[in-house]
């Protein structure tokens, strides 16, 4: 299915994600839509969709319905599903009570299309509260800060981070009666909803809050953003051969989680900083590990390490030669280093140091089996990842590079 | 489901069944269906009255629905949802 190229405001594409969201948050619609995917282009009659919408209610073949259920799927879908569905835009009406999956860009998102297919591990209750939460642009943004911080924040500075984003001004700025009107609304609605989803450690008490995360969470739910092209909009790069570049941390960081994401087969990550390793990152390489990915981590942190060895005991460990990879470029040292199945990588470098104690960064991005950037790292590192896996695990590896 | 009707006053009650399957959002369905002598399939949704996915959800969880009412207007009728019933009070009648 083609991209909306309709010019639509900012306004209502935050709306429609909301939207779609919400309509996950329901087992018996991400089923309406599996239906709905598994007879287009033709229509599907809404006898249709109650019929394979009782038969799944009731564990039946859909040619052992009763009338009853039947009758009872076509009220459930006539009150609620199918309105729901078509004001979200993921639906169309066609003719007399048929729908079709509109021309949306939800169906070219591999995280959205997994879910309606039930092609996850996660169960149905934990999906329809990870949905819930994504559905509102606020709590969207909550999990994309948090994502980019290691440990716990207190909830007056997450208040602080929420509001000069929507500003566009400096945490200083922000005047205080907004962060009161802010932490209200966090802690009586937007925090314990994310933390009944799982997605948030949060105390109430303490009023502290931390990064958890979710299997089925993709990086670009939390920038309300749908379509798959989401690393290009950060690097700028559409030539599939081509280097990328990311300015700043914020934007490299995501990049990283991203990569994390795409990795079916292996990820190779290395961190020369301690700071490197944002919550975020840490549990999206968790989550890689533990759907089959083989993941080697390189990072000077102790701690890390600890944290990996507890909740990731499969992560292949090593510590990297402090030295290592002094690349000439205008001076900066590399920082950090990501390789997801060997064909996308990110090679971030670090700048000056910011105010608030962490470097600026930049990094720059190649994606394809053939790019030359990701020709060039697999060629370095090609031997060493042998080395590792001949058994060296745990120990420090110079790399020549 | 058992409906009842209250002496003089114009108001259909149904009575939520609690060993039911059926959803506070059915239940509406169901009681303006009975009022209206429409079929639920003909009732205009309820979707465009309120969102079906909110009243279930309020009255999923016991400690909410215990002190929760909703009213609202559907099918030119005025609905009125408690934790334990769904009250519709015919058109003209007492607010």
């Amino acid at each position: 299915m083609a991209h909306h190229t309709s010019a639509d405001s900012d306004d209502a594409e935050r709306v429609s994600v909301d939207g779609v969201f919400a309509s996950l948050a329901n087992p018996e619609r991400r089923r309406v839509l599996e239906f709905a995917i598994a007879r287009a282009p033709e229509p599907t009659s809404r006898e249709d969709l109650a019929t394979a919408l009782a038969a799944w209610r009731t564990d039946r073949l859909r040619t052992d319905v009763t009338d009853e259920a039947h009758q009872r799927a076509a009220v459930s879908l006539r009150h609620a599903h199918l309105p729901k569905l078509t004001a979200a835009g993921l639906l169309d009406r066609v003719a007399d009570d048929a729908v079709v999956p509109a021309d949306h860009p939800a169906y070219d998102d591999p995280g959205v299309r997994e879910v309606i297919e039930g092609d996850v591990a996660a169960d149905a209750d934990s999906l329809d509260a990870l949905f819930d939460a994504l559905a509102d642009e606020r709590r969207r943004t909550v999990l994309d800060v948090l994502s980019h911080q290691i440990g716990s924040i207190h909830t007056e500075t997450l208040a602080r981070e929420l509001l000069a984003r929507e500003r566009d001004t400096v945490e200083s700025d922000v005047p205080s009666a907004a962060v009161e009107q802010c932490l209200t609304r966090l802690r009586h609605t937007d925090l314990p909803r994310l933390s009944t989803a799982g997605l948030i450690e949060y105390d109430a008490d303490a009023r502290t809050v931390a990064y958890e995360g979710h299997p089925e969470l993709r990086v670009p739910w939390m920038h309300s953003v749908l379509h798959p092209e989401f690393r290009g909009s950060l690097s700028g790069e559409s030539d599939p051969d081509g280097i990328g570049e990311i300015e700043g941390r914020e934007r490299v960081i995501s990049f990283g989680q991203s990569l994390c994401d795409r990795a079916d087969d292996e990820l190779f990550c290395m961190f020369t900083d301690t700071q490197l390793l944002e919550a975020g990152c840490l549990t999206r390489i968790r989550d890689a590990s533990r759907r089959g990915v083989t993941v080697y981590l390189g990072t000077p942190n102790p701690a890390v390490r600890e944290y990996v060895r507890e909740n990731a005991p499969e992560v292949v460990l090593w510590e990297p030669n402090t030295d290592w990879l002094n690349l000439p470029a205008a001076g900066d040292r590399v920082g950090r280093l990501l390789l997801a199945d060997r064909e996308a990588v990110m090679l971030g470098t670090l700048r000056e140091e910011r105010t608030d104690g962490y470097h600026d960064e930049q990094a720059i991005v190649g994606e394809g089996e053939h790019n030359t950037l990701v020709t060039m790292i697999c060629q370095l590192l090609g031997p060493h990842l042998e080395e590792i896996d001949a058994g060296t695990r745990n120990a420090a590896l110079d790399l020549p590079l | 489901m058992s409906d009842s009707d209250e002496g003089d006053r114009a108001d259909t009650v149904v009575v939520y069944d609690q060993g039911s399957t059926e959803t506070p959002a059915e239940a509406v369905v169901a009681a303006v269906a009975d009022v209206t002598g429409r079929s639920p399939l003909d009732l205009d949704p309820l979707y465009d009255a309120i969102d079906p996915d909110t009243l279930n959800t309020l009255f999923s969880t016991p400690a909410w629905a215990s002190s929760v009412t909703v009213t609202f207007e559907y099918c030119e009728h005025r609905v009125t949802l408690t934790g334990e019933e769904v009250r519709v009070s015919s058109p003209g009648g007492p607010p």
